[in-house]
C-alpha cells in the first residue's frame, strides 16, 4: 500500500482519521502506532519485527545513557571539586561506549541487510581477479519498508540523548510511534525526536481547518505525483533501459524528464505526508523548498531532501569537523595555507565522508557512489575557487545574486543536478558513462516520431500544462507570497472550483488504470 | 453546536457537489459502444453485449485459457449449442466473477464453464485485496476505469446513446495460427499427492461464483484447458479438492491430451502455454463430446431465432481460413 493507492486514500487513511477522532484524546496515539504498523505489515509483512527489534533497542539503549548520565551526575556532584573532571571524563567514556553499541546495532542492521550483497559481491570480485575462488556467498533478504529512513531516525534518537538534547523517553509506545508514523514511514522526512514525539503523543483533535489544510495539500501532492511524474514514467523508462537505441538528444530529453520525475514523484509525496501530519497536527519538517531556484549545488542540497542533509550536517560532518585530530589539522593548515584554504582541508575531508555516505544510502551500487562523489566534487571546487570567483566577480563588475549572472547561475545548477541525475537513474555506472558520452557526442537529429516514446500528444499536452502549473506555483512561492493563505482568503466558489479542477484532474489525468504501470514512490526503495 | 454541524454540512455539500461532477464525467466518458476502437477495454469479452438478449446458452468464464482453447462456434457448428468466452487476459478471479454478474444482466445462460487458471493467479494476500478494492470501485464508478478516454471523446459521448452493436462472429474466441512446440509431451501430469494453495481471495470469489450460479440454478462446470506450463497435479489436487467441497463436476483436460490427439509440436501457440487455432479445435471437439453426453442443452441450429448464427459461422469459417492460409503461405 503506497500513498497514492485507492485503497490508501479511501478506506485505510478515512477509517484511521475516524477512529483518532473518536477515541478519547489520551488514547489517540494507540490508533496512530496500530494504524502505522498496519501499514508496514501491508508492504514488508513479517519484516515489521525488525522495526520492532529497532524500537526496543533504542527505548533500552536511551534509558542506559540516560542512567549512565543521572548516576554519574550524583557521583560528581558529591564528588570532590578535582575528582569531577576525571569523573565526567569516565562518565563520557562509559557514555560514548554505550552510544557507540546502539548505534552499531542500528547501522549493523541496515548494513548486513541493504549493502552485504553489494560488499560481498565486490569483495568476489577482487578474489577472482586474483585467481582465487569467491568467498562469500549472495544473500536473498528482503529490505523492510523504510529501513534507511527509520535507522537514521534511530541514530538521531540515541546521539540526541547522549549529548543531552533531548531526555531518553520512558514510553515505549511514544518511541514507537516516532519511528513508524505511518505518514513518514515510507520515505521521511527524517525527523528528530524533539521535532515530532510530543505531537504525536499529544492527540490533537482534528479540526476543520486542519482538515481542509492537509487535504489541500495532499491533492496538490498527489496532482504531481500522478498527472506529472507517474506519466513521465512512460517516457523515462523507455529511454533508460533501452538507451543504445537511442540518440543523445533523446537521452538528454530522458535526463531532464527523469529529474523533472524523480522531484514532482518524491516531492509530491512529501506534500501528502505533510498534509497527513497537518491534518493530526503533526508538523513535520520540510524536506524540498523549490530545490530548481538553487544557485549553488551546496544550495540545491539545503532545499532538496533537506531533512537528509541536514541528518548528515548535525550527525557526520560537523562531529567530523569538531573532532580533535580535524581541529588540530585545520589549525596546521590554517598556518600554512591562509584562513581560506586552510579550515578547506579538514572540511573537505568531512565533506567527503558525508558524500560518500550519501550516496551509498541511496543504495548499494557503484552509481550511487559515483552520484555522491559527483556532488562532492562540485561543492568542493566551489569552495576552493570561491576567492578566485569573487575577485572576477568584483573585477567585472557583476553581483551574484541579482540579474543575469543569477540566472546563469540557476541554470549552470540545473545543468548540473540533471547529469548527476543521470547516473542516478541509469540502470549501472557503466550505462551511466555510455548514457553521458551519448550525449555529449551524438547530436543526431531525431525524428518527431522518435521522441515520443510511449507519450502521445495528448499526454504532452497534459505534462506540459501541469508543469507550467506547478512552476507557476513554485515561482509564487519563491517570491514568498502565501498561496495557501490568499487561496483560504478567497470566497468559497472560487476556492471549491479549484479544489473541483484540481480532483477532476488527478482522475480523469492521472497515469493510472489500464495502460501504466504502477508507480510506487520512488525514494521508497532506497 | 451549530459551530460542529456547519464544517461538517459544508464537507457533506462538497462531496455531493463531488459526485454530482464524477457522475457526469463517467457518463461521459464511459464507452458507447462495444469495440475496442471506441475504447472500451477487453473489448472482445464483451461482445455479447451486441447478441440478442438471452440468446447464449453457455457462458465461458476465465483468463486466456479460455479464449486460446475453445471457440464456441465450433459447438454451434457440432451441436447447435450457442456460447459465449468471456475470458480476458490474466483475468483475476474477482473479474471472473464480475463479468458473470454482467453476462447474467443479458442473458439467461444454461451452462457456466468455468476454466480455473485464474484461480492461482495472485500476488499476495495483500495486494490482492489492493487490487479488489480498486476493481470495486471502478465497477461502481467506470470513470475511474476510463478516465484515459477523454482523449478520444466524440459528440456521440455527449448524447450519451449507446450502441452495443459489433457482433463478434468468433463469439469470443481468439485463434492464433502460429506454432511453438512443447518438448514435454504428453506426460506432464506426475502424480503427487501435493495441494498447490489458493489465495484466500480466490477462495472467495469462487464460493461467490458458486454462489451466483447456484442462486439463479444455472450448472457450474469448472475446467482445466490443456496447458503444460500453467497446468501440473498439484494445482488439479487442488481443483478437485475444491470442486468436491462444492459437488461441483470438474473436467480436467490435462489428462486427455493424448485422446484428443494434441500435437504439442504443432497445437501450442506458445511452447505449451497456451493452444493455438489447431490445438483450440482439438480440445473444443473433445469439450463438445463431454457438453453432449452430460448435459442436456437445446440446437438451435433449427431455430429461426438464430439464423444470424448460420451468417455468423459463415464469417468464422472464412476468417480461420484465412488465417489458416496465409500461416501456411509464410512457411
Amino acid at each position: 500500500m503506497s500513498y497514492q493507492a485507492p485503497l490508501f486514500l479511501l478506506l485505510f487513511f478515512p477509517l484511521t482519521l475516524l477512529a483518532y477522532q473518536l477515541v478519547p484524546q489520551k488514547h489517540r496515539w494507540k490508533i496512530l502506532l496500530g494504524a502505522s504498523y498496519a501499514f508496514f505489515w501491508s508492504i514488508s509483512g513479517k519484516l515489521l519485527l525488525f522495526l520492532l527489534l529497532s524500537t526496543f533497542s533504542i527505548h533500552h539503549f536511551g534509558l542506559w545513557l540516560d542512567s549512565i548520565r543521572s548516576d554519574a551526575d550524583a557521583v560528581i556532584r558529591a564528588a570532590e571539586k578535582p575528582q569531577r573532571k576525571a569523573l565526567k571524563e569516565a562518565r563520557k567514556h562509559k557514555m560514548r561506549g554505550v552510544l557507540a553499541l546502539g548505534i552499531l546495532l542500528q547501522i549493523g542492521t541496515l548494513l548486513c541487510l541493504k549493502y552485504a550483497n553489494f560488499f560481498g559481491a565486490n569483495v568476489n570480485l577482487i578474489f577472482r581477479g586474483l585467481g582465487m575462488a569467491e568467498v562469500i556467498p549472495t544473500f536473498q533478504w528482503m529490505l523492510p519498508i523504510g529501513i534507511s529512513f527509520y535507522t537514521m531516525q534511530a541514530v538521531s534518537y540515541l546521539t540526541d540523548v547522549y549529548r543531552g538534547t533531548v531526555n531518553a523517553d520512558r514510553s515505549l509506545g511514544r518511541l514507537a510511534l516516532y519511528m513508524s508514523f505511518f505518514p513518514q514511514l515510507m520515505e521521511g522526512p527524517i525527523c528528530r525526536y524533539s521535532q515530532t514525539a510530543e505531537a504525536l503523543f499529544s492527540g490533537t483533535p482534528i479540526r476543520y481547518e486542519s482538515l481542509t489544510r492537509g487535504l489541500q495539500r495532499m491533492l496538490y501532492g498527489l496532482f504531481k505525483k500522478m498527472v506529472i511524474a507517474d506519466r513521465l514514467n512512460i517516457f523515462v523508462n523507455n529511454i533508460f533501459n533501452d538507451y543504445h537505441e537511442q540518440g543523445g538528444i533523446v537521452i538528454l530529453l530522458g535526463m531532464v524528464a527523469y529529474t523533472c520525475q524523480l522531484y514532482m514523484d518524491f516531492s509530491g509525496i512529501m506534500d501528502m505526508v505533510m498534509g497527513m501530519g497537518e491534518i493530526f497536527g503533526v508538523k513535520m519538517p520540510e524536506n524540498f523548498r523549490r530545490p530548481f531556484f538553487s544557485k549553488s549545488i551546496s544550495e540545491f542540497w539545503t532545499r532538496w531532501h533537506i531533512t537528509l542533509g541536514a541528518w548528515f550536517r548535525d550527525y557526520i560532518y560537523y562531529p567530523l569537523s569538531l573532532s580533535g585530530p580535524l581541529k588540530k589539522t585545520t589549525s596546521a593548515c590554517r598556518k600554512r595555507l591562509g584562513n581560506h584554504f586552510g579550515p578547506l582541508v579538514a572540511g573537505t575531508m568531512a565533506l567527503f565522508c558525508v558524500w560518500f555516505c550519501n550516496g551509498l544510502w541511496h543504495g548499494a551500487a557503484w552509481s550511487y557512489l559515483f552520484f555522491g562523489m559527483y556532488h562532492f566534487f562540485f561543492i568542493m571546487l566551489a569552495n576552493l575557487t570561491e576567492p578566485l570567483t569573487r575577485k572576477v566577480l568584483d573585477a567585472l563588475h557583476i553581483r551574484r545574486d541579482k540579474g543575469w549572472y543569477r540566472i546563469f547561475r540557476i541554470l549552470r545548477t540545473c545543468c548540473l543536478v540533471c547529469v548527476g541525475e543521470l547516473f542516478f537513474r541509469a540502470n549501472g555506472l557503466k550505462a551511466g558513462l555510455s548514457m553521458f558520452r551519448k550525449m555529449v557526442t551524438d547530436f543526431s537529429i531525431p525524428a518527431p516520431q522518435d521522441l515520443a516514446l510511449g507519450l502521445d500528444r495528448y499526454d504532452l499536452l497534459i505534462l506540459v500544462v501541469a508543469v507550467l502549473i506547478v512552476l507557476m506555483i513554485s515561482i509564487l512561492q519563491e517570491h514568498g507570497i502565501p498561496l495557501r493563505k490568499k487561496l483560504a482568503a478567497v470566497p468559497v466558489p472560487l476556492r471549491w472550483s479549484i479544489y473541483y479542477a484540481a480532483l477532476m484532474a488527478v482522475i480523469l489525468f492521472g497515469a493510472y488504470g489500464i495502460g501504466y504501470v504502477p508507480v510506487e514512490p520512488m525514494y521508497a526503495g532506497f | 453546536m451549530k459551530r460542529k454541524i456547519r464544517p461538517l454540512l459544508r464537507c457533506v455539500i462538497f462531496l455531493l457537489i463531488l459526485s454530482l461532477f464524477l457522475t457526469a464525467a463517467t457518463w461521459v466518458v464511459i464507452p458507447k459502444r462495444n469495440a475496442k476502437a471506441d475504447g472500451m477495454h477487453n473489448a472482445r469479452a464483451y461482445g455479447y453485449l451486441a447478441e440478442k438478449e438471452n440468446t447464449i446458452d453457455i457462458a465461458i468464464i476465465g483468463d486466456s485459457e479460455t479464449y486460446a482453447s475453445f471457440s464456441p462456434m465450433e459447438l454451434w457448428k457440432n451441436y447447435g449449442y450457442t456460447g459465449f468466452i468471456c475470458g480476458t487476459s490474466a483475468q483475476h478471479l474477482e473479474d471472473t466473477y464480475g463479468t458473470l454478474k454482467q453476462f447474467c444482466e443479458y442473458q439467461t445462460p444454461k451452462l457456466v464453464i468455468l476454466e480455473a487458471n485464474a484461480m492461482f493467479r495472485s500476488s499476495g494476500l495483500y495486494s490482492d485485496i489492493e487490487r479488489v478494492f480498486f476493481r470495486e470501485i471502478e465497477k461502481a464508478m467506470p470513470l475511474f476505469e476510463y478516465h484515459d478516454r477523454w482523449k478520444r471523446l466524440s459528440p456521440q459521448d455527449f448524447t450519451g446513446r449507446v450502441e452495443y452493436d459489433c457482433i463478434d462472429p468468433l463469439k469470443g474466441f481468439y485463434p492464433t495460427y502460429y506454432s511453438k512446440e512443447w518438448k514435454g509431451g504428453h506426460d506432464y501430469m506426475k502424480k503427487t499427492d501435493k495441494v498447490r494453495p489458493i489465495q484466500s481471495v480466490n477462495l472467495y470469489y469462487f464460493d461467490k461464483i458458486v454462489e451466483f450460479c447456484r442462486e439463479r440454478k444455472i450448472p457450474l462446470l469448472v475446467t482445466s484447458a490443456p496447458a503444460p506450463v500453467n497446468w501440473n497435479y498439484q494445482k488439479h489436487n487442488a481443483i478437485k479438492r475444491l470442486t468436491d467441497k462444492y459437488g461441483l463436476p470438474y473436467l480436467d483436460m490435462n489428462f486427455s491430451s493424448k485422446e484428443m490427439d494434441i500435437d504439442w509440436s504443432h497445437d501450442s501457440r506458445d511452447g505449451g502455454d497456451h493452444m493455438n487455432v489447431y490445438g483450440a479445435l482439438k480440445v473444443t471437439s473433445f469439450l463438445g463430446k463431454y457438453l453432449d453426453e452430460k448435459y442436456d442443452l437445446p440446437d438451435h441450429r433449427s431455430d429461426k431465432k438464430y439464423a444470424n448464427w448460420e451468417r455468423d459461422l459463415k464469417d468464422y469459417q472464412d476468417i480461420l481460413n484465412r488465417g489458416m492460409k496465409k500461416q501456411t503461405s509464410k512457411k
